[in-house]
């Protein structure tokens, strides 16, 4: 019986035939597509970096390593530099990523955890999704008419009473580091939140019910159990949410002030990678776009390093989580 | 058998009281956790409806029909709207799309049907992830500088060939 199971089959016919050379032809060519389709992907990532690592050679010769160390911008006397913007790009970031991160993971629990009824948590998920499809020069505006006249009050309050502590060490003027920090954090509040969302969907149903078993209030479980289990996925979340903060240009380019220099003081202007780019890259003459080119390299750079950090992250975690070694 | 064995462990008489007491230090922990969390997720959703406000308040007494079918006035003239613009955002969306779509789709169905775990799917995933998070500008700067290539493709790339993933 084994033998042949399609023995009470219908005979070759009109559905049932081998596939004819036609076919195969489709089938082959349709893989050929295919495999260009993800070839070019490849092939684009490869194009971009060619293309400015092309355009930013004679600024890589001319500054060397000192440009990243530099904190000169200067046209006039061709001497570039860009340490105040790594540092305000990393400084931005990473206060983006403190905020936006706790309120990702916060709103992944609240959504994943049966706080509210599944119907509920769609629409709150919805509204926090619709965060991720405001265009970043609206996001820039609101900043501008929103949040800088909303936070002024209190951080020159705080640089008043609290001046000597270096954080609080200048006041708002206007543009700073807090609301352009602010403004990326909730940017990447819906990308953080997203991706830790699946990550506690993806810790297996049995592991949280035993810790219920075993007694434990709702937010033991939540803190001991769930979320160490899906540290991996929340870190790459973390981490995909940094470069995303890393890479932004418009919202930054209009609320951090566009100053060059390196203020520890949460209320001072700054500069970014991006912004500078997106600042200067229109007036700029023929040196000065090497330069810009130079900076731009760093920046896809600094990008790539944290992606590859949080895809082997993920990898590690899947693996760990699934149980393969 | 092993019921038995287990009834006859537990002592006859008043069952133990299993409910957790409001006051108890754990339990409150939690509450106060859970009313936290409220707040954090409340707070969280109030930026887009501040957006929201913000551009009915700034804009809405501006809001008419020919704001979308007129061109935007000439120096010190009222009146006049953006049609172009909105002309123009639709014309660039959809040759964009026309470009990405097809080739993310078919990228899409490499990865994640046609093989994998390949060396080239796993190069590619990889990449597009990094594409998402490229900044924006760096096309901007190539199809400024460089040639007429349509850069305009690049951005619904990645998202196009996450679709079906």
């Amino acid at each position: 019986m084994a033998a042949n199971a399609f023995e009470g089959a219908a005979p070759p016919g009109a559905i049932t035939h081998p596939p004819s050379s036609n076919e195969y032809l489709v089938d082959r060519g349709f893989r050929l597509l295919a495999v260009c389709g993800a070839s070019l992907i490849i092939l684009l990532v490869a194009y971009i970096l060619w293309k400015i690592g092309g355009q930013a050679l004679p600024a890589i010769y001319k500054y060397n390593l000192g440009f990243l160390t530099s904190t000169n911008w200067n046209v006039a006397e061709e001497k570039f530099g860009i340490l105040p913007e790594i540092w305000g790009t990393l400084y931005s970031s990473l206060m983006a990523l403190l905020v936006g991160g706790f309120f990702g993971l916060t709103v992944a629990i609240f959504l994943t955890q049966d706080f509210l009824p599944p119907r509920v948590a769609l629409v709150f998920r919805t509204i926090i999704d619709m965060l991720a499809a405001i265009p970043s020069v609206v996001f820039g505006l609101w900043g501008i008419f929103v949040v800088i006249p909303a936070i002024r009050p209190i951080a020159n309050w705080l640089n008043d009473s609290l001046g000597w502590f270096p954080f609080f060490g200048t006041s708002l003027s206007g543009p700073g580091l807090l609301p352009a920090a602010l403004v990326l954090a909730i940017m990447i509040l819906p990308t953080v939140a997203a991706i830790s969302q699946d990550a506690l969907h993806l810790v297996p149903y049995r592991t949280k019910e035993a810790a219920y078993g075993m007694g434990a209030t709702r937010w033991e479980a939540i803190l001991k159990v769930l979320v160490p289990t899906a540290a991996g996925g929340i870190a790459s979340a973390m981490v995909l949410g940094f470069g995303r903060a890393l890479g932004e240009t418009m919202a930054l380019a209009m609320l951090i002030g566009n100053s060059n220099r390196i203020s520890l003081s949460l209320f001072a202007p700054a500069q970014t990678l991006a912004s500078l780019l997106a600042s200067h890259f229109p007036e700029a003459g023929q040196t000065e776009v090497q330069a810009l080119m130079y900076a731009a390299l760093v920046l896809l750079a600094i990008t790539l390093v944290v992606n590859m950090m949080g895809t082997a992250i993920l990898s590690v975690t899947q693996r760990r989580i699934s149980g393969r070694s | 058998m092993s019921e038995r064995v287990a009834a006859a462990a537990i002592p006859v008489g008043e069952p133990p009281d299993l409910r957790r007491s409001w006051g108890e230090r754990r339990a409150l922990r939690s509450t106060i956790l859970t009313a936290a969390a409220w707040i954090v997720a409340a707070i969280a959703s109030v930026p887009l409806f501040s957006v929201l406000y913000m551009l009915i308040v700034q804009g809405g007494s501006r809001l008419s029909l020919d704001l979308f079918t007129e061109l935007p006035p000439a120096g010190f003239e009222l009146g006049g709207g953006f049609g172009n613009a909105i002309v123009g955002t639709l014309v660039m969306v959809a040759i964009a799309a026309v470009i990405s779509i097809p080739i993310g789709i078919l990228a899409a169905t490499y990865l994640a049907e046609l093989s994998p775990d390949s060396r080239l799917a796993g190069t590619a995933r990889f990449l597009a992830k990094v594409l998402t998070g490229f900044p924006s500008f760096s096309p901007v700067c190539l199809s400024m500088r460089s040639s007429c290539w349509p850069w305009a493709a690049i951005p619904p790339w990645p998202e196009a060939f996450r679709l079906p993933c």
